[in-house]
């Protein structure tokens, strides 16, 4: 048996001690742990997450510290069931053991899966999607502001429709990152940016495909909380057609593809040729018809016994109509023909520069063996070949002598 | 023409033309004055869509460009 004096511990030598056994325990040093969050709460200036997790059973305190929770994506709240990654050890001070956590994942759901939720209900319930606060599209953009990649396929299939749709507008690129870890930074400056230069009367916002991590930075808060500010209105185009971001809902228009959105953007040049000779014609008839209608009251007047003798009056109305009408057939032609006009003297133009046609008057071109044009006598000594082009073909010379005046 | 008319402005033009001679309230000499008017409309809105060709700038271009306006 072992008298020996009992030792005598303080409360720091004991936690210490206890510390340090679970500490050296393998079993504790990476842990993966399931409960459901309660007593939640972040220390307002350090950003450490202090909460517990608990079952049907027990609860166990944790921390997680703010240079690990500030790559949460979405917002630990209590009643949350989540799975986290840490290690176990004791709180000296107050000799709380406790779970450390470095990395936590909301069940069921992914975490993006999640916080992509909860900023939407966040935001919707703040009224940043609200339909009243969406802007109407200009019909005619002078300006279209597209903030993009510069390196992205997404660029290169609004740039196409733009200019195939409507070549009218003018196109004022704000480069910007699309993807990657502060991008919906690059992504905010450059709408603001177009808006205090006020240059564009729309904006596409967008990039092309990618998975939910690539498309991740068109949903942060900050970003749609940019685009609802924006005093031009905004087309989102962001991924695909299934793919919706919280930048698309607190935009003007959500365009399922960056194609889209540059074809909602812009009226069709083609249509626009159609409507516009449709209001031609419009006029066209209408004028025709007003004429056609002057004839018939003049007609009519002239069958009144009663005015038949002012043969005076009549005349001069009969001619002042005859000479309308002819002012009329003139202006219809007169569309066509300036367009006629303009080709026919491009083509004598063309026409005039043409070699081809100076040698038909006559002229030839004369060049030496390799092919230079001869414009001085300089360049040839007798003994050299030239080589004489004519309108319809070519003779091959020799020089005999040089003369000079 | 004073300012440069732009295609929205001369096709909302055309449009109100057509209305009022299809409406034939306004006199025969009006009426042909307006016909003459949505012709030279016409042309030059086919001209603005048939010559067009898209110009494509940077914002830091755009931004340049109309500081240039407006000291000009």
């Amino acid at each position: 048996m072992n008298y020996a004096e009992p030792l005598i511990l303080s409360v720091s030598q004991l936690n210490r001690y206890v510390k340090a056994k679970l500490d050296e325990d393998e079993n504790l040093y990476n842990i993966f742990l399931t409960g459901e969050i309660s007593n939640f709460t972040r220390h307002f200036k350090t950003g450490h997450l202090y909460f517990t997790l608990k079952d049907e059973g027990g609860a166990v305190k944790a921390v997680m510290f703010a240079s690990n929770a500030y790559k949460l994506k979405f917002e630990p709240q209590n009643g949350l069931h989540v799975l986290v990654r840490g290690r176990v050890s004791l709180y000296e001070a107050t000799g709380q053991y406790q779970v450390y956590v470095d990395d936590m994942q909301p069940e069921g759901l992914g975490a993006l899966h999640l916080a992509f939720e909860q900023t939407k209900e966040k935001l919707q319930k703040q009224g940043i999607f609200d339909t009243s606060h969406k802007k109407p599209l200009p019909q005619f953009p002078k300006r279209i502001g597209v903030i993009t990649s510069e390196v992205g396929a997404a660029l290169q299939d609004i740039l196409n429709i733009l200019g195939r749709r409507y070549p009218l507008a003018e196109i004022v690129l704000a480069p910007s990152r699309v993807q990657g870890d502060g991008a919906h930074l690059e992504l905010i400056a450059a709408i603001e940016r177009l808006n205090r230069s006020n240059l564009v009367d729309v904006i596409i916002l967008g990039r092309g495909g990618g998975s939910m991590e690539d498309l991740w930075e068109f949903n942060h808060e900050a970003l749609a909380m940019a685009v609802y500010n924006s005093e031009i209105p905004i087309v989102s185009a962001v991924g695909h057609e299934t793919d919706f971001t919280i930048c698309d809902f607190a935009a003007d228009l959500r365009a399922p593809t960056p194609s889209a959105a540059a074809e909602l953007v812009v009226p069709d040049q083609f249509e626009l040729k159609t409507a516009l000779s449709g209001q031609f014609y419009r006029a066209q008839r209408a004028i025709a018809e007003r004429l056609r209608a002057e004839q018939n009251r003049f007609t009519q007047l002239k069958k009144h016994s009663a005015l038949e003798n002012k043969f005076l009056f009549f005349d001069s109305k009969k001619m002042h109509v005859a000479m309308l009408s002819e002012k009329l057939s003139a202006l219809q032609e007169q569309v066509f023909v300036q367009e006629k006009m303009r080709l026919s003297k491009a083509a004598a133009k063309l026409d005039a520069l043409s070699p081809l046609s100076v040698l038909g008057r006559g002229y030839a071109i004369a060049k030496t063996d390799a092919n230079a044009v001869l414009k001085s006598v300089k360049q040839l000594k007798a003994g050299d070949k030239v080589q004489v082009q004519l309108a319809d073909g070519t003779a091959d010379c020799v020089v005999e002598e040089i003369q000079k005046p | 023409m004073k300012k440069k008319l732009t295609y929205e402005e001369a096709i909302e033009n055309l449009e109100n033309i057509v209305k009022e001679l299809e409406d034939g309230n306004v006199p025969l000499d009006k009426a042909l004055e307006l016909f003459e008017e949505g012709a030279r409309l016409t042309s030059f809105c086919s001209k603005a869509l048939e010559t067009a060709e898209q110009k494509i700038l940077s914002v830091t271009e755009a931004e340049a460009k109309k500081e240039g306006d407006c000291d000009a």
